[in-house]
């Protein structure tokens, strides 16, 4: 059974901003990964699915219910992150949490203290004197501290430390179990990748590819950066059948997908001083899916 | 209906508005019953005279007679509309635009509440907390009556004159809400609810001067309050409230009309 349904969506906002026919579905039980860089239109995809924005041309629809008409229904069942996170300054973070409970109609708050136990999260003081960090644990808390059935997750990690982003990922793992359906959106691909079954890849407002995360993980590229002894070593080895990108005196650029295997039997032939993994776009891990059009 | 959580909620965060104008609001009722002599005239009667025009700008050229008769020129003239008024700008726009501007609004509109009975809740937050304001006013003015001047105040007449005032507030509420459904940014709403109800009153200033500038009466909102023809009590006084309401309802309906259907970038 597909829990979320989203056909068509086109938002247009001028300026090739915006998102244009996105279309995708996930089903009952299943953790979808939305992958894209900033301003590709996830968080406006997800603000058509919390209904508050309607749709234009296309439609999404929750648990069989229109997002436009019928979100308070819907958000009955829905716990959301937003990807940025507005609490109510003038409140503690215990009365914040309290108010949202209340507010929902929510009797029980056994759960909203083992969350906060989990995150370690303090809720006494102000809001205003919180950290970023604080302030997403009480995001995510609030997210699930109903019990929803549906979740959906603008960048829920952002601000937190390693840590608390492991303890994230296995709230995420319990919960898929429990047999939550959950939309998780990121500009990171470790991100997602460890909790995610697949990813949906936006780009400019389109959807450029849908895929199982294994298949990404094995499509997935790295961009290599080998320094040499000497430049000639340098331009021989850019001559090899790799993915070259840059070669700048004794350091070549090179991308390598799950061929690294052939790499290193390759590098063994020459005197290579370093090699680094350089920090990585989105662009560089799906240069398969992005095309020639990132350049 | 309403969310009763939200409600408290709202109470809770904004009593300290209403508590500051409660005291701006005593302190110049409660100066203003002192000034009232009903043998020798007051001071005021005397700058009445000297500047007539400056007077009639704000309001203050009514009949001064009687107790109900000098507060009305004196207090319903002007100061118990601009400063209402300025309560009713600051919690409009706190109730609403603000919260989509600032993005607290995303937690409400998405927590099962929809947005009817989240914009129903903001209504019954507004209105009872201008209620509050102005039964407080009434019972102030009606108890400093009794003590500095014991059955001068004609309470009926007085009770008649307020009910005009909660119109009058009604209708602003209603202008001020409306914008901040409108637009999703706190400056908009802020200059347009808060600069329509201004312009009136800058009109009826002007209103006030006799001669050519008369006919600006019909120009301005304010006209349809009418204190001397409500301690008179007349029916066209009566019926103009009734006017006053319908604006009312009409903006609070049509602000909530807008906010149901608009998209927020929340």
């Amino acid at each position: 059974m597909n829990v979320i349904e989203i056909a068509n969506l086109t938002r247009d906002y001028g300026d090739g901003r915006g998102i244009f026919d996105v279309s995708f579905t996930i089903s009952e039980g299943e953790v979808f990964g939305f992958l894209g860089p900033n301003g590709a239109g996830k968080t406006t995809t997800i603000r058509h699915l919390l209904g508050f924005i309607h749709a234009k041309s296309g439609s999404c629809s929750i648990l069989g219910k229109d997002c436009g008409t019928n979100s308070a229904e819907i958000q009955k069942l829905l716990g959301y992150i937003p990807g940025e996170i507005a609490l109510k300054n003038d409140m503690s973070g215990q009365q914040f949490l309290k108010f949202m409970a209340e507010y929902r109609g929510m009797k029980d708050m056994g759960r909203c203290a083992e969350l906060m136990e989990r995150f370690e999260l303090n809720p006494k003081g102000k809001i205003k004197k919180m950290s970023k960090g604080m302030k997403q644990k009480i995001g995510i808390i609030t997210a699930f501290m109903h019990d929803p059935k549906v979740l959906i997750l603008d960048e829920p990690t952002s601000g937190l430390d390693p840590l608390m982003q492991n303890t994230f990922v296995k709230l995420i793992m319990e919960e898929k179990q429990r047999g939550k359906t959950i939309l998780m959106s990121s500009h990171m691909f470790e991100e997602v990748e460890r909790t995610s079954d697949r990813v949906g890849i936006i780009k400019d407002g389109r959807i450029v590819s849908i895929s199982d995360v294994d298949t990404l993980r094995q499509s997935k590229q790295r961009r290599y950066c080998i320094t040499f002894q000497s430049a000639d070593e340098a331009s021989r080895f850019a001559k090899e059948e790799f993915a070259v990108q840059a070669v700048d005196d004794q350091m070549v650029q090179v991308m390598i997908g799950n061929d690294i295997q052939r790499l290193i039997a390759v590098l063994n032939t020459y005197h290579v001083l370093n090699l680094d993994i350089a920090q990585q776009s989105l662009e560089d891990l799906f240069m398969h899916f992005y095309g020639g059009d990132s350049k | 209906m309403i969310n009763w959580v939200l409600f408290k909620e709202e109470w809770k965060s904004n009593y300290k508005i209403l508590i500051i104008f409660m005291l701006i609001l005593t302190m110049y009722t409660s100066i203003m019953i002192t000034m009232f002599d009903p043998l020798l005239g007051t001071a005021l009667d005397e700058f009445a005279k000297l500047m007539p025009d400056i007077m009639a700008l704000v309001g203050m050229n009514g009949s001064t007679a009687t107790l109900v008769s000098f507060m009305s020129t004196y207090l319903y003239g002007f100061i118990m509309i601009a400063f209402p008024l300025i309560f009713i700008v600051m919690l409009s726009v706190r109730l609403i635009v603000s919260k989509v501007d600032q993005g607290f609004m995303g937690y409400l509109l998405s927590s099962g509440n929809d947005r009817g009975k989240v914009i129903r809740t903001q209504i019954a937050v507004l209105l009872s907390q201008i209620l509050a304001l102005l039964v407080y006013v009434v019972c102030l003015g009606i108890v400093c009556g009794a003590l500095m001047f014991p059955g001068d105040l004609d309470i009926f007449a007085y009770l008649r004159l307020n009910l005009g005032a909660l119109a009058l507030y009604f209708a602003f509420a209603g202008i001020c809400f409306m914008f901040s459904c409108i637009f999703n940014e706190t400056k908009n709403a802020a200059l347009l609810g808060a600069g329509i109800p201004i312009v009136f009153i800058l009109i009826q200033m002007l209103g006030n001067m006799k001669g050519d500038l008369e006919n600006l009466k019909y120009a301005t909102m304010l006209t349809l309050f009418d204190p001397e023809g409500l301690i008179a009590k007349t029916d066209t006084a009566f019926l103009m409230l009734g006017v006053l309401a319908v604006i009312g309802i009409v903006c609070f309906w049509f602000g909530s009309f807008v906010f149901k259907r608009k998209d927020m970038s929340l």
